[in-house]
């Protein structure tokens, strides 16, 4: 008995202690004290005990990676918030988003943070993408390159399903249009099978793509994301910083400087979703399209490339952009450069010449797509999508015999494809009724 | 503990040493349950059976003025009417199937801007196949149905004037 309360005295006497010790268990390091704080702690943990200084610059990697993974973050928390609120049921789902955006208190700010956040996902990571390859930092981390290209298509999964939710006109007719695109491809029938889950969009694809869009993509990318963590410590540290540089302690110098961004990101996306008005457009309405029915911006390169032709527009071309994506770093072996952006300025001026005439070429080839009366005898073939490929096609030849480097020939044909992708999207955003082309300045007709 | 046989200690002369064929064996094991577990995922999802009735319901003569077309909303289908009789064909888009919408010139597809003349014949755009005409019949009550199943010649305008027996009810 007295055993016994002398054992209990002495556990309560030490549990400040114990309960320290769950925390941090005592583990004996190196000496070093910013080395031990990067043991302690999980997110600590991804990084490498040491960094080089030029990979510290904001000129380096322009920080988009992490703020692609803050904005991220920031999906994940007001996507929970998102959840508890919304059915996906056809019946209910436009009723939840007029709750949200009108009834729920705080229900307008979770769906404006959501909204933000993953354009401004698809923006960074986009960006990040084209950082990386202009700085050909894909050099030598072939398979971190392969699971960024991975997370960046993933992002897009998630876009186009989270559009679905509100079960709007848009989301409606955004799915009718790439069930039928699935047609056109091989093995497309049982994929649109899979994804619809019956013969129309109704229910069962309502509650696939709820599914896909809050579980399985989510997942997919959040365990992608720490292989693509992990990879860079990997392949030692970010491209770039090999040479000779003496290297800094990750505490504080990378921490705190991560920390600045991933703050100044939030602070940026709080302040902008309590400002910002997000639209909810007409109901689904699966007997008749809004007219004009347009995809949203991130997507409407895309569409008005299909309104070339369905085939060349919408599986070619972006087949072209992933499989040149992919293909990058087994094409360019060269080691010269890699890790800053355009570092020859002979690829400077290849690129940028490139991208200028890609533009005029594009804009001749809409206009006279838009303003020619005749179609074309073989309108799949000739159309401003396929002439942007075989420009871009001609333009990889071209650069590449001229400087003798398949490098800048790719980085040629890659400016041409966004040159491509730009313009369309500008086309795209001056379609009006009818699928006509309107400028900003014109008025469109009451329908 | 003995090796109850000889071999256990893998003589070189033995073509795939045991460990090695035990390993294989698990990676082919392996293999075969990720494709029992794939078959049963895809059997899970797959869409549920297409039981559509192919034969739909358009309305009674008088729906239908002489010299006019008439969009059928419920089931996305456009019936012509004129001296010669009757045409019903498809308000689906054949280029990635949204609904068309009714212009001076005919139709024109407001997603991707592809357009039908009045007959649903490609004038310009991304399409390339005019509207699908569907076979018309009038069913024994005297409404008039159509046959989803039936494609038939694009611009056939048909009388009708008999009910074919057994149809419609």
């Amino acid at each position: 008995m007295s055993r016994f309360l002398a054992e209990l005295g002495d556990a309560l006497r030490a549990f400040p202690e114990s309960l320290r010790r769950v925390f941090r268990p005592g583990v004996s390091g190196p000496d070093d004290p910013s080395s031990a704080r990067l043991r302690r702690n999980l997110l600590f943990h991804l990084h490498p005990l040491k960094v080089r200084p030029r990979t510290l610059t904001f000129s380096a990697t322009f920080a988009l990676g992490l703020c692609t993974a803050t904005l991220f973050f920031l999906l994940l928390l007001s996507g929970l918030f998102l959840m508890m609120v919304y059915t996906p049921d056809p019946q209910r789902a436009y009723a939840c988003m007029q709750d949200l955006q009108w009834a729920i208190p705080g229900g307008a700010f979770f769906r404006a943070l959501h909204r933000l956040a993953a354009h401004g996902m698809v923006v960074c990571a986009g960006l990040h993408l084209l950082r990386v390859m202009f700085a050909a930092a894909y050099r030598r981390r072939e398979l971190n390159w392969f699971f960024g290209l991975s997370l960046l298509l993933l992002t897009a999964g998630l876009s186009f399903t989270g559009y679905l939710l509100p079960w709007d006109q848009r989301a409606f007719w955004a799915v009718n249009v790439s069930a039928s695109m699935l047609e056109n491809v091989p093995g497309g029938e049982t994929l649109r099978g899979l994804l619809l889950g019956g013969p129309d969009i109704g229910a069962d694809t309502l509650v696939r793509f709820y599914t896909l869009h809050v579980a399985l993509l989510p997942a997919l990318l959040a365990g992608l994301f720490f292989l693509h963590l992990w990879r860079i410590r990997k392949d030692g540290g970010l491209a770039g910083g090999e040479a000779q540089e003496a290297s800094v302690p990750a505490w504080p110098d990378l921490v705190l400087r991560e920390a600045l961004v991933f703050l100044l990101v939030v602070l940026a996306l709080v302040v902008l979703s309590a400002l910002h008005d997000t639209p909810l457009g007409p109901p689904a309405d699966p007997h008749r399209p809004d007219n004009p029915e347009k995809a949203p911006w991130y997507f409407l390169w895309l569409q008005e490339a299909v309104s070339h032709s369905a085939v060349a527009g919408g599986v070619v071309l972006p087949g072209l952009l992933i499989a040149l994506l992919a293909l990058l770093p087994f094409l360019d072996r060269g080691d010269e450069g890699v890790g800053r952006l355009l570092s020859s300025p002979l690829g400077r001026r290849w690129a940028c010449g490139a991208f200028a005439l890609a533009l005029a070429v594009g804009a001749a080839l809409q206009w006279w797509s838009i303003a020619g009366g005749d179609a074309p005898a073989h309108p799949d073939l000739l159309n401003p999508s396929s002439g942007m490929m075989a420009l871009s096609l001609l333009a990889l030849l071209v650069c590449g015999m001229r400087t003798g480097s398949v490098r800048l020939g790719v980085f040629c044909a890659m400016a041409v494809l966004l040159a491509a992708v730009l313009l369309f999207l500008v086309t795209g955003l001056c379609r009006g009724p009818e699928w006509r082309f309107f400028w900003p300045w014109e008025e469109w007709p009451v329908a | 503990m003995q090796p109850d046989h000889p071999s256990g200690n893998a003589p070189v002369d033995e073509p795939v040493p045991r460990r090695a064929f035990v390993a294989r064996l698990g990676h082919w094991l392996a293999g075969l349950a990720a494709a029992a577990a794939a078959v049963v995922a895809g059997v899970f999802l797959a869409p549920a059976a297409n039981r559509r009735s192919r034969r739909v319901l358009l309305g009674t003569d008088g729906d239908f003025k002489v010299r006019t077309v008439t969009w059928v909303r419920h089931s996305d289908l456009f019936v012509l009417r004129e001296e010669e009789g009757f045409g019903v064909f498809s308000a689906r888009c054949t280029h990635l199937g949204c609904i068309v919408r009714r212009t001076a010139e005919g139709f024109v597809c407001p997603c991707h801007g592809a357009r039908y003349d009045a007959y649903g014949r490609v004038i310009a755009g991304p399409a390339r196949r005019a509207l699908p005409w569907y076979r018309i019949v009038r069913g024994s009550d005297g409404r008039l149905w159509a046959d989803l199943s039936a494609e038939v010649e694009s611009g056939r305008l048909e009388a009708i004037v008999s009910a074919a027996p057994g149809e419609g009810a």
